[in-house]
């Protein structure tokens, strides 16, 4: 009994830590949604690709902080390639063929990766500076690697917070995704501002992927695993909300946190019934746009 | 006389924004009734609560004896009230045909019917055929509605409302952006078939309004300054300040 | 002339599939047979994308519950009694309430919501599928009904294994409910779905209960599905849980993009180059699954209205250049 309520805290933790990988990769996904109405099946796949980039670096090069920095650099510059490429060829001919080419694409990578890596999961060392657990309080012990995940996160968070609010970038991706046209007719660059979300969200991703690899393991799996809980998050959240991502995805994290602790048979299918009830009471998610 | 449609203290809200702010509106049956005021009056914004595209923050509205507020749109259509858009809301993918046939396969009350062939139902044909006659679109029976002039789209629109047969016509702008030529069309139309009808139509253009009115409404930030006869509103000195302008000499009843 | 051309071509078509399990080999009818199950499928997506634009990726569902009630009747109805033709209706019945609930569920929803919604509830289905060992012997699934036979009136008993006598079994429902569907388009019902896909907004302010119509269409869509589900378990002697899998969802969503999802034909044709893609490509490398979405990724990119969409420019330059063409 002791040792279930002592679990709280550190579920808690989990939760908040696998929460915010799911937004790191579910916020560019939600500010592309909200701005051109395309759902990049790809994103997620981007994660993976920085995912085993950070493999591959270490592998290389044994140094897990080389592959933090140039990882994510590589996964915006292949945002960009794809919107660029594919995207903005296809933008004229409507919403589900935008959509579908980009799952088309999703399935190709994920079948490459299969390919060049195999299926099993391939494990990635975490860090010197970062193996082993810290005393968070009396009693219960946390992997300090898992506190760095929230720590980055936090401080990309921040991060994202100073751009958003702070800059002029930021301002034009906020007018951009409240009314693209009228952004655009008021002078901002939208092209520019697209490109730059993609590049962005694309560097998150990245990075999500690099630091959870430690964490899960890599494999090729993680996009079907990924895929589904940012659709859970940016749908709850409401498309084009970062606040609601942020939010519902903290909810998701510790939904499956608590879940898989506590009711493991039934685990799996609460993120969807979650979703299903937001659903039913708001049709256009939490902070959603009204139609 | 008795009034067809009658609304009691409608507000309505959009989050903080008060943009109807107390109406009270008596239209009576058989008349023809504009709605006037300057940009951002909230004149669509009425024909969307009358219609049930939006709810009234408060206040009643009635069609007949029958509280219509909090209803959804598509059953106050079926009381009786049809609507024509401001902005061309037609099908545009659609062929002229098929747009009238739309309207007409809904006033017949077959939309949702299953077993027969929409091809064999000969009175959904004649009556989609006699509409598009009257409306005189017969020419572009076959065009996709999208790719008809801005004039065609126009008669299309206010069309598809009248096809329904209503006992209450809502018309928003039914002239916007139309040539002379095509405005004198459209309100010939617009007499014909609302000729045994009660018309509620919002319009800008002042020789439209006063040509078909029996009775005017102004609206201007949410309230109505005024209500009465075309001769009475023209002298009204409120309105005339927040909307129509001082007058010539000409134009002095 | 054009009328008369249509009819004489399904004609040939009906004549050419009755006639071909005498110069094919077993495996042969076998995967027709299949393509054929397929496109019942694909017509009861279309129904609810190509014609209406309800963008769903949870069709597996009604898929999977057809397959799954199906089987469970053969089961545990009357044992090896069961009536194979009761089992096709009672999965018929079951696709239909699923489709039932889907659509009361996500009425107000348009878009990616609908899409993710869809999603959501058929996953749903799938996790029960899968956990709830006791009723659908969870991971492993259920089998046992492939010895029993089919009594046809005036003609006999015929084995399930008998492939050639499934073509035809199969080959008969799916005239049925392909020529149903197909008549559901032609209904009043069917041009307010086609008049929804278009602006479903005007349709609500004509008077149209646009909820209830979609409700209908995901009904029928649901029923179709589970009729397909059911002879798809009958075809293959078991049921598992991928029946109910995402992927299967997007199974449908290919083949129907694959042959244009926009059109009636579209699905059908797609079930045909897929199966036969997949079968062709499988046989030399196992990468088969990257070629597959190589040339999906191609063809929207080069031809997003699908093979139907080659074919009907191929018609309409024909029809033109002939002078019968119109606009």
């Amino acid at each position: 009994m002791d040792s279930q309520l002592n679990m709280i805290p550190v579920l808690l933790l989990h939760g908040f830590v696998y929460g915010m990988l799911i937004f790191l990769v579910a916020s560019g996904l939600t500010l592309v949604l909200g701005m051109m109405d395309i759902i990049n099946f790809a994103h997620a796949s981007i994660y993976m690709i920085g995912a085993f980039l950070c493999y591959q670096v270490t592998q290389w090069t044994s140094n897990f902080w080389l592959a933090l920095l140039v990882a994510p650099v590589v996964c915006a510059f292949l945002g960009i390639l794809l919107e660029r490429g594919l995207l903005r060829k296809i933008h004229g001919s409507g919403q589900l063929n935008e959509l579908l080419v980009t799952f088309g694409i999703a399935m190709v990578i994920t079948e490459v990766v299969s390919w060049i890596y195999g299926s099993s999961p391939l494990p990635v060392a975490a860090p010197v500076q970062l193996a082993g657990s810290c005393q968070l309080w009396s009693g219960t012990k946390y992997p300090l690697y898992r506190l760095f995940i929230l720590v980055l996160s936090g401080v990309v968070l921040a991060f994202m917070f100073y751009l958003l609010r702070k800059t002029r970038l930021g301002i034009s991706i906020r007018a951009c995704v409240e009314d693209g046209t009228m952004a655009n007719a008021l002078g901002t660059n939208v092209s520019f501002v697209l490109m730059a979300v993609m590049g962005i969200g694309a560097w998150l991703a990245g990075i999500a992927g690099v630091i959870v690899a430690p964490y899960l393991s890599v494999y090729s799996g993680m996009y079907n695993d990924m895929i589904m809980d940012c659709f859970a998050v940016i749908a709850v959240g409401g498309l084009g909300s970062l606040g609601g991502a942020l939010i519902a995805a903290l909810l998701v994290g510790q939904i499956q946190s608590f879940g898989v602790a506590f009711m493991p048979s039934i685990s799996i299918a609460i993120v969807y019934l979650f979703m299903v009830i937001v659903f039913t009471a708001k049709p256009t998610g939490l902070f959603g746009k009204k139609e | 006389m008795t009034n067809i449609l009658t609304l009691k203290g409608v507000t309505k809200d959009f989050d903080r924004f008060r943009v109807i702010d107390g109406v009270d509106l008596e239209i009576r049956e058989g008349e023809r009734h504009a709605l006037i005021g300057p940009n951002g009056a909230g004149k669509s914004t009425l024909f969307n609560l009358i219609t049930g595209h939006y709810v009234p923050s408060s206040g009643t509205i009635h069609f007949k004896d029958t509280r219509i507020d909090g209803l959804a749109p598509y059953k106050i259509t079926k009381l009786g009230i049809a609507r024509s858009f401001q902005i061309i809301n037609v099908f545009k993918e659609l062929t002229v045909f098929e747009n009238m046939r739309n309207a007409i396969v809904a006033k017949q009350g077959l939309a949702v019917k299953c077993i027969r062939r929409l091809a064999v139902m000969g009175q959904v044909r004649n009556e989609s055929e006699y509409m598009l006659d009257r409306c005189n679109l017969a020419a572009y029976r076959d065009e996709l509605a999208g790719t008809l002039g801005y004039g065609q789209q126009r008669a299309l629109e206010v069309g598809l409302a009248i096809a329904l047969d209503p006992e209450l016509v809502l018309l928003d702008e039914p002239g916007a952006g139309l040539s002379p030529e095509e405005t004198r069309m459209i309100v010939k139309l617009i007499r014909e078939v609302t000729a045994q009808k009660t018309l509620v139509i919002i319009e800008h253009d002042m020789d439209v309004v006063f040509d078909l009115a029996d009775r005017i409404s102004v609206l201007s930030y949410g309230v109505i300054l005024a209500t009465g006869t075309p001769k009475e509103i023209r002298n009204n000195t409120a309105v005339r300040e927040a909307y129509l302008g001082t007058l010539t000499d000409n134009e002095t009843a | 002339m054009k009328q008369n051309l249509k009819y004489a071509s399904i004609l040939l078509v009906v004549l050419l599939a009755i006639l071909l399990p005498l110069v094919m080999s077993k495996f042969q009818i076998y995967l027709v047979t299949q393509v054929i199950i397929y496109s019942i499928l694909g017509v009861s997506y279309y129904l609810l994308l190509g014609h209406t634009g309800l963008l769903s990726f949870g069709h597996a569902a009604f898929f999977g519950v057809g397959a799954y009630a199906a089987a469970l009747s053969l089961l545990h109805i009357a044992g090896p009694d069961t009536p194979i033709l009761l089992a096709i209706l009672v999965g018929a019945l079951a696709g239909m309430l699923c489709g039932l609930l889907f659509g009361l569920i996500v009425l107000r929803l348009t878009k990616i919501y609908l899409a993710f919604a869809t999603l959501a509830l058929s996953q749903m289905i799938w996790a029960v599928a899968w956990k709830w060992r006791d009723l659908t012997g969870g991971d492993d699934g259920l089998t046992g009904w492939a010895a029993r036979t089919v009594s046809m009136p005036l003609i006999g008993q015929f084995a399930l294994t008998n492939v050639t006598f499934s073509y035809y079994f199969v080959f008969f429902f799916a005239v049925l409910s392909i020529a149903l569907s197909w008549h559901f388009t032609k209904t009043p019902l069917g041009n307010t779905l086609a008049g929804i896909k278009v602006n479903s907004h005007r349709m609500g302010f004509l008077g149209v209960n646009v909820n209830k119509a979609k409700l209908m269409v995901f009904t029928f869509s649901g029923l179709i599905a589970g009729l397909s589900g059911a002879l798809f378990i009958l075809m293959k002697k078991m049921v598992s849980p991928h029946f109910l899998d995402m992927s299967t969802s997007f199974d449908v969503l290919i083949i129907s993009v694959i042959g244009g999802y926009a059109s009636f034909m579209g699905p059908i044709i797609g079930a045909f180059i897929y199966v036969y893609l997949v079968e062709y490509l499988s046989s030399f490398t196992e990468r088969w699954q990257l070629l597959v979405g190589a040339f999906f990724v191609l063809l929207l990119l080069f031809y997003p209205k699908g093979v139907a969409g080659i074919i009907g420019n191929a018609l309409r330059k024909v029809s033109f250049v002939s002078g019968k063409g119109k606009r």
